[in-house]
C-alpha cells in the first residue's frame, strides 16, 4: 500500500512541475447578492421609476477593475440588467436579445468581423447596452421616448476557435456593427463536476 | 444496509494542448459493529482532452488494491457541461471494464448528471460555499448477467480559491436491482478537488 501511495504521489509531483496554465486572461467577475436594504437609495429609486413590478435580485459585482452593483430582472420577457456604481449612479442598461432583433446592417458587420476573425463561431448570448443620462434612458425603456441621444452598443458572448484554441469571449461592438473590445472570458473550473 | 467512509482526493492538472491529467485517491472504510475498519483503495489516472469549449473526452486506469485481491479498470468517459442562465448541469458518459483473477470481466456503462448551485450569488466564487448534487445510472454487466445501480450524492462544498475546493456528504448507493436482492449502501464522503 505504502508503495502506490509513493508512486501516485511521484506522479502527482512530476506532472505538476511541467503543468502550463491553460487560461491567459481578461475577463473574470465575482458576484454576490446584496439584500436590497445593503442597496444604495438612488438605485433602488430609479428602479422604482421603471415601474416593472418585475422581482428585482441585487448583487455586487468585482470585475478586478471596477466594483458595482446590479439589478437584474425580468420585464416583458425580456431579461434586463442595470447596473449602477457603488454611490447608486446609473452606469448602463443592458437588455438581453437575439441576435436577429438586432438592425439588419449591424448584423452584417459583427458576422463580417466574427468570421474574420474566428475560424468558426457561435454567438452564445446577445446584450443592447444603453448609455447616457439616467433620466433618457429611463424614458427611453419605460416609455420607449428617446428624448436625448444615447449611445447604444453591442455585448456579445462569442464562442470561437482559432488555432490558439476554442475560448469565449466578451466582443463590444459599437452602433454601427464596428469592434470596440475583445475579452476572453475565464473559464471557471468545473473539475469537481467533471470527476 | 452497510455504512461507511468514503475519504478521495482529487489532483486535477493542466496539461499542453488542451489536454489534462486527473488523478485520483479514494478510499473506503467500513462501518461494522460501531467501529470503522479499512476496506480498500483505489488510485485512478484520466487524461482528457478539450474538444469543445464545455465537453472533453477521456480515457485512463484504475487499480483497485484489497488486502485479499487486486483489481485493474479501464476507463472511458465523454463530458459535457450545459450552461444554462441560473444553473449549470454536468452530464457525463462513460463506461469501464474490471478485471479480476479468478472473476469474469465487468462492464459497466454509466450516466451521471451533475450540478452546484451556488449558496450565494448565480456563480461559486471562492470563499464561498455550494450545495452539489449528482444522480448516477450504472449499468453492470459481468458473466452472462445484468444489473443496474443508482447512486445519489448529495454534498456541501466549500470554495477555497477556484482551484481548491472540499466537500463533504452522502454517496448512497442502491444496487440489485434487477437481481432481486437489493442492497443498499451509504458512504459518507470528504473530497478535495485540487488543480494546478
Amino acid at each position: 500500500m505504502r508503495h502506490f501511495i509513493g508512486v501516485f504521489i511521484l506522479v502527482l509531483l512530476l506532472l505538476g512541475a511541467g503543468h502550463t496554465n491553460g487560461y491567459g486572461q481578461t475577463k473574470y467577475e465575482r458576484e454576490f447578492r446584496l439584500k436590497e436594504q445593503e442597496v444604495p437609495a438612488s438605485a433602488k429609486k430609479y428602479i422604482q421609476q421603471l415601474e416593472s413590478g418585475a422581482r428585482i435580485k441585487w448583487y455586487f459585482e468585482d470585475d478586478a477593475l471596477d466594483d458595482a452593483i446590479e439589478a437584474k430582472f425580468k420585464w416583458q420577457g425580456q431579461r434586463y440588467s442595470i447596473e449602477f456604481d457603488t454611490l447608486g449612479e446609473l452606469e448602463d442598461i443592458e437588455i438581453q436579445c437575439r441576435f436577429k432583433e438586432l438592425p439588419q446592417q449591424v448584423q452584417e458587420a459583427i458576422e463580417k468581423d466574427l468570421e474574420e476573425t474566428y475560424n468558426s463561431h457561435k454567438v452564445r448570448k446577445v446584450q443592447i447596452q444603453y448609455l447616457g443620462e439616467p433620466e433618457d434612458l429611463l424614458a427611453l425603456i419605460r416609455d420607449g421616448h428617446q428624448t436625448a441621444p444615447h449611445t447604444t452598443n453591442y455585448e456579445l458572448i462569442v464562442k470561437g476557435k482559432s488555432p490558439g484554441g476554442i475560448h469565449l469571449y466578451e466582443v463590444t461592438f459599437d452602433h454601427t456593427g464596428t469592434k470596440t473590445k475583445t475579452a476572453r472570458i475565464v473559464l471557471r473550473n468545473i473539475d469537481n463536476l467533471e470527476y | 444496509m452497510q455504512w461507511g467512509t468514503l475519504p478521495s482526493v482529487n489532483a486535477n492538472i493542466d496539461l499542453e494542448n488542451d489536454w489534462k491529467a486527473n488523478l485520483k485517491w479514494e478510499s473506503r472504510q467500513i462501518l461494522d459493529d460501531g467501529s470503522f475498519s479499512y476496506n480498500l483503495s483505489d488510485f485512478s489516472l484520466l487524461l482528457a482532452r478539450k474538444i469543445g469549449l464545455n465537453n472533453s473526452l477521456a480515457g485512463g486506469y484504475l487499480i483497485r488494491i484489497h488486502p485479499e485481491f487486486t483489481a485493474h479498470r479501464s476507463i472511458q468517459q465523454f463530458t459535457i457541461v450545459q450552461t444554462l442562465p441560473s444553473i449549470r448541469l454536468a452530464h457525463r458518459l462513460a463506461s469501464d471494464q474490471t478485471f479480476r483473477s479468478g472473476r469474469a470481466p465487468q462492464w459497466r456503462l454509466r450516466y451521471r448528471i451533475a450540478t452546484e448551485l451556488p449558496l450565494n450569488g448565480q456563480e461559486v466564487d471562492s470563499q464561498e460555499a455550494y450545495f452539489k448534487i449528482n444522480h448516477e445510472y450504472l449499468h453492470i454487466f459481468r458473466g452472462g448477467s445484468y444489473d443496474l445501480e443508482v447512486r445519489l450524492v448529495p454534498t456541501l462544498g466549500y470554495a477555497f480559491t477556484d482551484n481548491n475546493k472540499l466537500e463533504a456528504g452522502w454517496n448512497v448507493r442502491t444496487g440489485g436491482f434487477l437481481s432481486g436482492t437489493p442492497n443498499h449502501t451509504v458512504w459518507f464522503g470528504v473530497s478535495w478537488y485540487r488543480k494546478w
